[in-house]
């Protein structure tokens, strides 16, 4: 799944604001991880790759809960 | 008694007599009480010249009043003045004694002391007052406690001296060291092991500040793409900034690490929470307020326009309710966003841990991370009226 950062942090940024805390806290971590994994690239990309099914199926989650159409040009 | 003085002097004679007495009586209680006064000499004397004059001036006064004018009723009349004042007098003077002579000392006021004008007796009623308050007051161990306290402070102001001495030492030895100079003036001495942790933390603060490049530009294509930004997009942009901090340069996503920005609550008249989050999780808890009108880093941040370190800026930490959980921390205020000519936007990292953080706060202040971040806010800002977005929401035509 490729998701852009802009996508990714608006997503948590829209769980938030529905107070739901701790959906934004798990993307937020999930986005975390991956932008740590990108670290050693030697240009930093605009997005996101994730690998994991299951932190996939936890923004598809969030996504579909609180911000479908966010991730409707994404590549899922 | 009364009928043989009815009979040898008749009616008049003895109310001459008594009121007479009474007039000896009243000029007695006067004279009493000047008396047991122990003023000077001269002034008895005075005192006792014109009560005596005054006495017989009275005397004949009140015998020309009351048409006394027989020399038989006239002797009647001095007889029971002279007998009114002397016996008032004696017994005025033992009732005196008796009042005001100490409980505890039976022998400390005698008639004698005072007819011959001895002050010892008062000296000792002071004494033994003073005695008296000093036991309740318990003036020796005030004194002593005084005695120690002097002695505490004689040390501190010599502590005081030395330190003085020491710090001006160091400074002067720091001049001639290699010194970080953080704001606001003051320097950090460059330790072996600061110099060896510099290479990875100049790493870090640099691939944040090209993360933190990219993602503004990103939000900001993002804008003009989609021709909106709300309050949320705003958010969404500081989580960015955020998250690329702890990333990069703290390289953990510990909770004893919150990193925030605040905006100015106009209602509030302070800086509340915008967003905040403690690496793993969004920060979910109210934070503090600081007031806008207290001295705090924020407004001392404003002022020197520099991010600004608690530990070495102690003076103007504002105290906050979990001041013990959050160690130290670094605040910077974006001095160019202003609403109402204050600024309404500020940042600031806080920690739990001070020792194992410093070396990265030390690093941000010196190379200046604070400039990157307000370079990359005010860009957003040149895009997306940012004070819209917070206080007012930002509509479309508004971009």
């Amino acid at each position: 799944m490729r998701i852009s950062k802009v996508n990714a942090f608006n997503l948590i940024a829209v769980a938030l604001e529905a107070n739901d805390e701790q959906a934004a806290s798990k993307l937020l971590q999930i986005i975390s991880k991956y932008i740590n994994k990108s670290k050693n690239a030697v240009l930093i990309a605009s997005y996101i790759e994730i690998n994991d099914k299951k932190d996939i199926n936890v923004i598809r989650q969030i996504s579909n809960a609180y911000g479908k159409d966010l991730l409707q040009n994404e590549e899922i | 008694m009364d009928i043989i003085i009815l009979m040898i002097v008749g009616v008049k004679n003895m109310w001459i007599f008594i009121g007479f007495s009474v007039v000896g009586v009243l000029i007695s209680f006067i004279f009493t009480l000047f008396l047991i006064n122990f003023d000077s000499k001269y002034k008895v004397v005075l005192e006792s010249i014109i009560g005596f004059g005054g006495s017989g001036c009275s005397l004949v006064g009140l015998c020309n009043f009351y048409n006394v004018e027989s020399q038989t009723s006239k002797f009647i009349a001095t007889i029971g003045y002279g007998i009114g004042f002397l016996g008032a007098t004696i017994i005025f003077l033992f009732i005196l004694c008796k009042l005001i002579k100490d409980k505890d000392d039976e022998d400390i006021l005698r008639v004698r002391d005072i007819l011959l004008g001895q002050k010892s007796y008062i000296e000792k009623y002071y004494e033994t007052r003073k005695k008296e308050i000093d036991s309740k007051l318990n003036i020796p161990e005030l004194e002593k406690r005084e005695e120690k306290i002097a002695i505490l402070e004689m040390k501190l102001n010599e502590r005081e001296n030395y330190i003085e001495l020491e710090e001006e030492q160091l400074n002067n030895s720091l001049d001639e060291r290699l010194t970080l100079e953080l704001p606001e003036k003051k320097k950090i001495l460059i330790t072996k092991a600061l110099l060896n942790a510099m290479p990875s933390y100049v790493e870090g603060i640099f691939r944040c500040i090209n993360e933190i490049n990219l993602s503004t530009n990103e939000f900001i294509n993002s804008i003009d793409d989609k021709n909106e930004f709300s309050l949320v997009n705003f958010k969404s942009y500081l989580i960015s900034i955020i998250t690329y901090i702890f990333n990069d340069i703290f390289r953990t996503n510990a909770s004893d690490i919150r990193i925030h920005f605040r905006y100015y609550n106009k209602e509030k008249a302070g800086y509340d929470k915008l967003i905040a989050s403690t690496g793993k999780n969004v920060f979910s808890k109210q934070m503090t307020i600081i007031p806008y009108n207290e001295d705090s880093l924020i407004k001392k941040s404003y002022e020197c326009k520099r991010a600004l370190i608690k530990s070495i800026n102690i003076k103007h930490d504002y105290k906050t309710n979990n001041y013990t959980s959050w160690k130290d921390y670094m605040t910077y205020t974006f001095y160019n966003l202003k609403i109402d000519d204050i600024p309404y936007l500020s940042f600031g990292i806080s920690v739990k841990n001070s020792e194992r953080y410093k070396m990265e706060f030390y690093f941000m202040n010196y190379f200046m991370f604070e400039d990157c971040l307000r370079e990359n806010i005010e860009s957003l800002n040149e895009h997306v009226n940012l004070k819209q977005v917070i206080y007012g929401g930002l509509k479309n035509e508004d971009i």
